[in-house]
């Protein structure tokens, strides 16, 4: 179901979801029933998705501040979000 | 070291308007006498904080009908907990789900019993219900709190999971939970007349299967599956004394909500100790922990760290003792007794013994 996110989307945290630094798990996201671990890359993607930044804005933030080519953070990017957004805890 | 539990389950009463049959709080429901006042709550909360806890679920009973729920819901986001309300609706007017969303509520989970009113009332033993909670997920989503529908499946609505997926995404649900329905408590009391005729039972789990795929992207389906007619248990909470704790109105600190009618558990209660010392070191959390304390067939079963033996509370109930293998599974000597029970289905289901008002 993944299909390419538009650079234009502008992708956030579906409501009730939250993301949040855990002192024991590191980078996790909360929904009802779900404990999502934000390992790596995702925290810094998902701390990007607050609806006001387009998807292209997000993958040329992270290209740049990571020193990583944007057709890898694209990449990355996209498998993440569009698994979440699968689960609804993700709005594109 | 024994890993940080995730969350905590908090009865905070057992006073509800409704009377569902299927209800798994215990037939011994606790007095509103017994009940922990506000500044326990808020301290067993302060604690699971400390502790690891993520998600605070606040049930019952009907939560709503704890005036400081407000309060309460306050002191899990002071706490950064991720609160999840599990109501019935009733008792929630538009003004205080405006209050809960306002301290801090992350979520809220309505249950209904039928999509269509009048089966829906009888179920709840309560006219008007259906009604009541239409109003309620209104309220819900206009205060821009996300919404799960909760449903409990049983002989009575098995029919209608398609009507009720499609109720689910006009309330404005994101997430719709069918749960076939668990027999504790009330539930077990009422099974004979819950159990559905396992062509209809079979024939609903294939259609939520369906109902899955056609809402995929528009509302989540989570499909909490018949215990009975699967080969092996669930791993019952994720593991007993893994994953969460549940405090009962009165206090007292269990692995899971039936585990109270075990015999000769030693539950320690939040009135004498801390949490954390509970989840560590009570004898109740200790013993069914891991699976040192399994019998055959599970002590030597490679499936004993996936669902860790099933469910205590079932082996209780239905093989007589809480450390046998769960009945419900093909390798216990004794789920030719679930069979026994599935075969009397064709028998025309007793009338219901509706939950006690307290
Ligand atoms: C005991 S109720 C308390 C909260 C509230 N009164 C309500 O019914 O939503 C907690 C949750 O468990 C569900 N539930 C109750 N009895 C159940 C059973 N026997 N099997 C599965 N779920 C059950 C309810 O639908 C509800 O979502
Ligand atoms: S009787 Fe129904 S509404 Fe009340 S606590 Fe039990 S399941 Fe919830
Ligand atoms: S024998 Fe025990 S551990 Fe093995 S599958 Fe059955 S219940 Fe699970």
């Amino acid at each position: 179901m993944s299909a390419a996110i538009p650079a234009a989307a502008r992708p956030r945290l579906a409501r009730g979801v939250r993301l949040r630094e855990d002192p024991r798990r590191g980078w996790i996201l909360l929904a009802p029933e779900t404990v999502f671990a934000a390992k790596g890359s995702a925290a810094d993607i998902l701390a990007l998705c607050d609806g006001t930044r387009t998807f292209g804005d997000l993958v040329a933030t992270l290209s740049t501040r990571f020193c990583v080519a944007p057709e890898r953070v694209a990449a990355d990017a996209e498998a993440l979000l569009a698994r979440l957004r699968d689960q609804r805890l993700v709005d594109l | 070291m024994t890993p940080a539990p995730v969350g905590l389950l908090a009865e905070l009463t057992h006073r509800c308007p409704l009377a569902c049959p299927y209800c798994s709080n215990p037939l011994d429901l606790d007095p509103k006498r017994n009940e922990l006042d506000t500044a326990a709550w808020q301290r067993v909360f302060a604690e699971a904080a400390g502790l690891g806890v993520l998600h605070v679920h606040l049930s019952g009973g009907e939560p709503a009908a704890r005036p400081d729920l407000e309060a309460l819901v306050a002191t899990c986001a002071a706490n950064t907990l991720y609160s999840n309300l599990i109501t019935s609706g009733i008792g929630l007017s538009p003004a205080r789900i405006t209050a809960l969303a306002a301290a801090g509520l992350d979520h809220v989970q309505l249950s209904i019993q039928h999509a269509d009113a009048a089966p829906a009332d009888r179920i709840a033993g309560y006219r008007g219900a259906a009604a009541r909670k239409a109003e309620v997920a209104r309220a819900v989503v206009a205060a821009g709190l996300p919404l799960t529908v909760n449903v409990v499946l049983h002989r009575a609505n098995l029919e209608a999971v398609a009507e009720i997926a499609a109720l689910a995404e006009r309330m404005g649900a994101r997430r719709l939970e069918l749960a076939h329905a668990q027999y504790y408590g009330w539930g077990l009391a009422n099974r004979a007349a819950l159990q559905g005729p396992r062509a209809k039972v079979l024939a609903a789990v294939r259609e939520v299967e369906g109902l899955k795929a056609r809402y995929a992207g528009r509302l989540v389906i989570d499909h909490v599956l018949p215990d009975y007619f699967a080969r092996h248990p669930k791993a019952c909470m994720g593991g007993w004394g893994r994953r969460s704790l549940n405090v009962t109105p009165s206090g007292k600190v269990l692995p899971c909500h039936g585990a109270e009618r075990i015999p000769g558990l030693d539950v320690w209660s939040v009135a004498d100790h801390a949490l954390g010392d509970i989840w560590t070191s009570s004898p109740a959390f200790n013993a069914f922990r891991g699976t040192s304390w399994m019998q055959e067939p599970c002590a030597s079963c490679p499936r004993r760290e996936v669902d860790f033996g099933g469910c205590r509370c079932q082996a209780l109930a239905l093989a007589g003792d809480a450390r046998a293998t769960d009945p419900v599974c093909v390798y216990s000597p004794k789920r030719a007794e679930i069979d026994r029970l599935l075969s009397q289905e064709a028998q025309a289901p007793p009338p219901y013994r509706y939950r006690a008002r307290v």
